[in-house]
């Protein structure tokens, strides 16, 4: 399960819209550097950023 | 007459020198500024020879790993002032730190980029964007014109940004709201940029 899929699991109310790269709340992102996914940017007004626990 | 040598005022020169053989007038506009020379307006071209999976809703940084080797389409990159870091990791470049896949000129000025991709069959109605992003914000966006499915959907994006010469870098970004797809970014992938002028 990728980050994009454990956030929405966590969330299921979260639409693809909600990541959308200009008017998205939440950014998540790949550097291409192999480190893998990240959230670049969580600015959701009212979901909590999920913790390191709820995304492992 | 020959060359002419403008000495610095403490150190260095400029030599002037004038075609042989040839009679020409270059006129200097009645303007201050930098006159541009090809030394001084870096440019590249780069391409990539993945083709990365997509993931829905995550921004992907273009593995624009190919700036020597030819970059498709018959098409040959370069880096002319070695600002272009075509590695996975962040390396310093002429004292600039400059993350995987960007461009960090050491001249400061007015660049214009372009960046095309093709994306592979997302789903039909999502969106499908490439944006051009300075010091990691987004800076000019292009959306992807096609209806997906089982097309190929091309994602352009160009413009103009200043660039200070000392830190400022950018990078190419793809996102699409369609998961399982991929980007096409060999041959129908270019990113480019060059100095238009100086500041």
């Amino acid at each position: 399960m990728n980050l994009y899929e454990k956030i929405t699991a966590i969330y299921p109310e979260l639409t693809i819209q909600d990541f959308h790269a200009i008017k998205g709340t939440i950014i998540l992102q790949n550097d291409s550097d192999g480190k893998g996914d990240y959230i670049a940017k969580w600015e959701h007004p009212t979901l909590a950023r999920p913790t390191a626990e709820q995304l492992a | 007459m020959g060359t002419l040598v403008l000495n610095g005022a403490t150190s260095g020169s400029t030599t002037i020198q004038p075609t042989d053989a040839a009679t020409v007038t270059a006129t200097l506009p009645g303007a201050t500024g930098t006159i541009m020379v090809s030394g001084n307006m870096p440019a590249f071209s780069a391409s990539s020879s993945t083709n990365p999976t997509l993931t829905a809703g995550v921004n992907l940084t273009i593995p624009f790993a190919n700036k020597t080797a030819g970059i498709g389409n018959g098409l040959q990159g370069f880096d002319t002032a070695g600002c272009f870091n075509n590695t996975n990791g962040t390396v310093t470049l002429n004292g600039i730190s400059v993350p995987a896949y960007s461009f960090a000129p050491n001249v400061a000025g007015y660049y214009f980029f372009s960046v095309v991709v093709g994306i592979y069959y997302p789903s039909s109605g999502v969106y499908n964007l490439v944006i051009i992003r300075k010091n990691n914000v987004n800076s000019i966006v292009g959306e992807g014109a096609g209806s997906g499915g089982t097309a190929e959907v091309t994602c352009p994006c160009s413009g103009l940004i200043y660039m200070n010469g000392t830190s400022d870098y950018v990078t190419a970004i793809v996102q699409t709201g369609s998961s399982g797809c991929s980007v096409d970014s060999g041959s129908n992938g270019v990113w480019s940029g060059y100095l238009v002028r100086a500041a």
